[in-house]
């Protein structure tokens, strides 16, 4: 599943049926390629928070589900160092090759919706193997030193 | 493959961890006056107000040298303290060669260097430098055999004015060139 | 003196002050390439 096409599924809390918010973003994870979170624009609960990948209990085509509210993050909460701190969300990030070469703006990921597995980043350009991928940042995406 | 790079072209890159965050901006690129050799880089911080950082990045924690980025491994690779650096900035025969005179021992000057050659590699050296001279306008001209910088000038050997080039392209055979042509001298001169 | 002639001078000196600030952060972060090295008499290895 692309990404940019998950953008404005509902979040569904189980146990009230009640949207909690929509998914905005996501955040990645290196080695292997994943994803961590996702990243939500929530009603009435004080603007942004993230969901950890693991606390989804299923990713639907329509709506993402989670048990219960209490698994929703402020994002302001979350320290830099953390895997779903939003610095690792890739979307409008430039692509560094580990050579120092910039290769495009990605602007998606296509992912499975059952592991969040990241199986290729998507620039106007090229294609990214999850396996290449080295680490997102503020400022950039590197992926492995392949060869055009 | 041995590729060039303009110091300008480094100058101002961002330093960018293997995890993708910008941990600096080179501010100067430094090299041993005898032998040509990067040995670093001064920091600036990534800000649009942050000035000098008073770390540096030495070259053995350099992971790649990129055309858009210097690639480290993490924001470890970053010296705490710049007293090499500094140090350099202030000895005598050292500094800055933007601007300075390249003269050959015969005593022609050549131009004012506006730009410095880098040959990258596993061990970068400056390999050349981009001159303004009256009358030819920009030029490309390598540097071997016996360079001596000091803070005025850039001396070099008198051979060095026949092998410049006009692009980055075919840089690389003037270089070429100029190393043979003084390897046939030394030996022109041993034969004597 | 008419009011807008302070009006001028003080906008006159924020811009200069601006101006002044831009060139002071261009030399701060501004590069170079820069010799080191105790001995500036030296050979360049051919390489």
């Amino acid at each position: 599943m692309l990404f940019t096409r998950a953008q404005g599924e509902d979040v569904v809390e189980l146990s009230s049926a009640a949207t909690l918010g929509t998914v905005t973003a996501c955040t990645l994870a290196p080695s292997p390629a994943r994803i961590s979170g996702l990243r939500l624009k929530t009603r009435g609960r004080g603007g942004r928070h993230m969901l950890a990948w693991k606390d989804v209990e299923s990713f639907g085509p329509d709506a993402v589900t989670v048990r219960d509210a209490s698994r929703l993050r402020r994002e302001k909460e979350i320290e830099s160092g953390q895997q779903t701190h939003p610095d690792h969300d890739p979307i409008g990030k430039p692509v560094l090759t580990e050579a120092g070469e910039a290769r495009g703006t990605v602007l998606d990921v296509e992912f499975d919706e059952q592991t969040g597995r990241v199986s290729r980043l998507l620039t106007a350009e090229e294609q990214f193997s999850g396996d290449d991928l080295v680490g997102v940042g503020g400022y950039a995406v590197v992926v492995g030193d392949t060869s055009r | 493959m041995t590729t060039y790079l303009r110091a300008s072209e480094i100058i101002r890159k961002p330093v960018v961890t293997l995890g993708g965050e910008d941990v600096a901006q080179v501010k100067d690129i430094l090299f041993d006056a005898s032998k040509g050799r990067i040995r670093g880089f001064t920091l600036t911080g990534r800000g649009l107000l942050s000035g000098p950082l008073h770390r540096e990045l030495l070259w053995r924690n350099v992971h790649r040298l990129g055309p858009d980025a210097v690639m480290v491994r993490t924001g470890n690779a970053l010296e705490d303290d710049d007293s090499t650096a500094q140090s350099a900035v202030e000895e005598p025969g050292g500094g800055n060669v933007l601007g300075i005179a390249m003269t050959t021992r015969s005593g022609t000057r050549l131009g004012t260097i506006t730009d410095a050659i880098i040959e990258t590699g596993a061990t970068p050296v400056v390999a050349g430098y981009e001159l303004e001279s009256p009358g030819h306008g920009s030029v490309l001209v390598p540097v071997a055999g016996p360079v001596t910088v000091s803070s005025e000038r850039v001396l070099v050997p008198d051979e060095t004015a026949e092998h410049s080039a006009g692009t980055l392209e075919s840089f690389g055979t003037a270089a070429e060139g100029l190393r043979r042509r003084l390897e046939q001298d030394a030996q022109e001169k041993q034969e004597d | 003196m008419d009011w807008w002639i302070w009006l001028v001078i003080v906008v006159a000196v924020l811009a200069a002050a601006g101006a002044a600030l831009v060139a002071l952060q261009a030399r701060r972060r501004s590069g170079g390439v820069i010799a080191q090295g105790r001995r500036p008499r030296g050979r360049r290895s051919g390489s």
